[in-house]
């Protein structure tokens, strides 16, 4: 298995993470927080979201509930899907990665302005 | 709204398993996305949906088909492809990949079968133009073309051409010709000159007679044709001008009509633009392209000008070529008052005698295209052959395989 801090997540991966680092969702739900996410930016088309959903899970960075584990009140139609502790540490190294970037970047311009 | 048949159809190219687990889902994520929008944003977001699903489908078979091929390593049969697609997809993979392999070969072939079919396009589209596609006349196989003595065979123009006087005989005694009318020949290539507005230009004039272009069935898109006081001898100067030029000339702007234009240092009225699709130049004279069309008045001073004209007869109804050249030659060789050149009709359906010079060229060059083209699959199965030899060990290893 890849080690955490190897592995670049893909944008669209990075975004289900953020999605589902603290709800377990199902796809639609998951769409519609990627598209709020990004200010209607990113779109994810229904078959390209089924496709990463089952990309990641074969990656074992989320897992598809079984029934019992679905939220109360929902039926056992829709599959949900929740970031594995993988999936969640892999979300945090990628964050840190952005931060200490961001960080970078923000010095870099208070030194050209001074 | 649930999503549309042709969308239910497009799901079945994914991947049967995928399709399975997910169908109802993407379903309902599809209708809700067309919900949100109306109009033209809904048609854009159905055809961004339909791509997604079309590309998923086609990296999911991909993904599917690398998996099988590493599972492959321990030489075990392929499974058969389930499904059409499937099929198409490694029939595709397969060729792209024997023709990067074998570059050099691939360019050769294309090379070859590129230029037979070049040419053979090129022949056909002169066979086409000049023997097989009718001519843009109304009844086309009506028209016969009336010469005075058998047409091509070396003699000079004024002896193939046609008194003013016989041609009017004809309109008024034939019965088996519903009309007859002509055009000069003798109006030569660049000897009128535009002056005006713009450049001066070198132009060619066509003298018809009056029912010319309702012989033909041809009118105007602009304006109209002459009038019976425009066609007098010494009558108003009016023109109309070919499509091809009132394009060039004067940007297609209708507003030409009733202008006068300066043609040879006199005024002359545009009264009419013709069609594009009449293509005086491509029918009758491929050598002079005509830029506009005067009258050619019938009268007493015309008749003195000798033989003038080359002549088009429409058939009567029933009326059979031979009769009505056997007519024509009765009213010629009748004797008349006044004294004119000799005229012996000769009359050829109009499509033989605008295709007739060029047929038997063609007919030739069809003929050496078609060699050129046998040459090239003869040439493309030499070197197929040739490379079969070289695939004796990839077949023997697929006979082994059972691929």
């Amino acid at each position: 298995m890849t080690e955490p801090s190897a592995l670049t997540l893909r944008q669209n991966w990075f975004h289900i993470l953020v999605a589902l680092a603290e709800l377990d969702m199902h796809g639609s739900a998951i769409a519609r927080d990627v598209l709020d996410q990004t200010g209607g930016s990113l779109r994810l088309w229904p078959a390209t979201l089924y496709r990463t959903l089952d990309d990641m899970v074969e990656e074992e960075l989320i897992i598809e509930l079984q029934g019992a584990d679905h939220p109360d009140g929902e039926s056992g139609r829709r599959r949900y899907y929740r970031a594995t502790p993988r999936g969640r540490a892999e979300l945090a190294a990628a964050a840190e990665r952005m931060a200490t970037l961001a960080g970078t970047a923000r010095r870099r311009l208070r030194g050209a302005r001074s | 709204m649930s999503p549309s048949r042709p969308f239910k159809t497009l799901l079945k190219a994914l991947p049967t398993e995928f399709r399975k687990r997910h169908h109802a889902e993407i379903e309902h994520l599809l209708t809700s996305y067309a919900g949100e929008k109306t109009g033209f944003a809904r048609i854009i977001t159905t055809i961004r949906a339909a791509l997604d699903i079309a590309w998923v489908a086609v990296a999911l078979r991909m993904k599917s088909t690398r998996n099988r091929k590493s599972k492959g390593a321990n030489m075990q049969r392929r499974p058969t492809p389930r499904t059409a697609i499937d099929s198409i997809v490694q029939d595709l993979r397969y060729a792209f990949r024997t023709l990067r392999r074998d570059a050099s070969l691939a360019i050769f072939a294309t090379l070859i079968v590129g230029l037979g079919v070049g040419a053979s396009v090129t022949v056909f589209s002169v066979a086409n133009a000049l023997l097989l596609r009718a001519l843009p006349f109304q009844q086309p196989e009506e028209l016969v073309w009336i010469s005075n003595g058998e047409w091509g065979r070396g003699q000079q123009l004024s002896a193939l051409t046609v008194q003013v006087a016989h041609l009017q005989d004809l309109r008024a005694e034939s019965e088996q010709l519903t009309d007859v009318a002509g055009y000069s020949q003798f109006d030569r290539s660049g000897d009128h000159t535009i002056a005006g507005a713009g450049n001066p230009e070198r132009l060619t004039r066509l003298r018809v007679t009056e029912n010319f272009f309702q012989l033909l069935g041809v009118a105007p898109v602009h304006g109209r044709l002459f009038t019976a006081e425009e066609v007098q001898y010494g009558g108003p100067r009016v023109v109309l001008l070919d499509h091809g030029f009132w394009i060039r000339r004067f940007s297609g702007d209708p507003a030409v009509l009733g202008r006068s234009i300066v043609l040879n240092d006199e005024p002359a009225t545009v009264v009419g633009i013709l069609p594009a699709s009449f293509d005086f130049a491509g029918i009758f004279s491929p050598e002079n392209p005509v830029d506009f069309v005067a009258p050619f008045p019938l009268s007493e001073e015309t008749n003195r000008q000798g033989n003038t004209l080359a002549l088009i007869g429409r058939l009567a109804p029933g009326a059979s070529l031979e009769v009505a050249g056997t007519e024509a030659s009765l009213i010629a060789s009748r004797p008349t008052p006044d004294r004119r050149n000799d005229f012996t009709p000769h009359m050829v359906p109009l499509h033989e005698h605008v295709s007739g010079q060029f047929r038997s060229a063609i007919v030739v060059l069809i003929a050496a295209v078609a060699l050129v083209m046998l040459i090239v699959c003869a040439n493309l199965s030499n070197l197929l052959l040739a490379r079969g030899t070289l695939r004796e060990k990839e077949v023997a290893v697929r006979g082994c395989a059972g691929g």
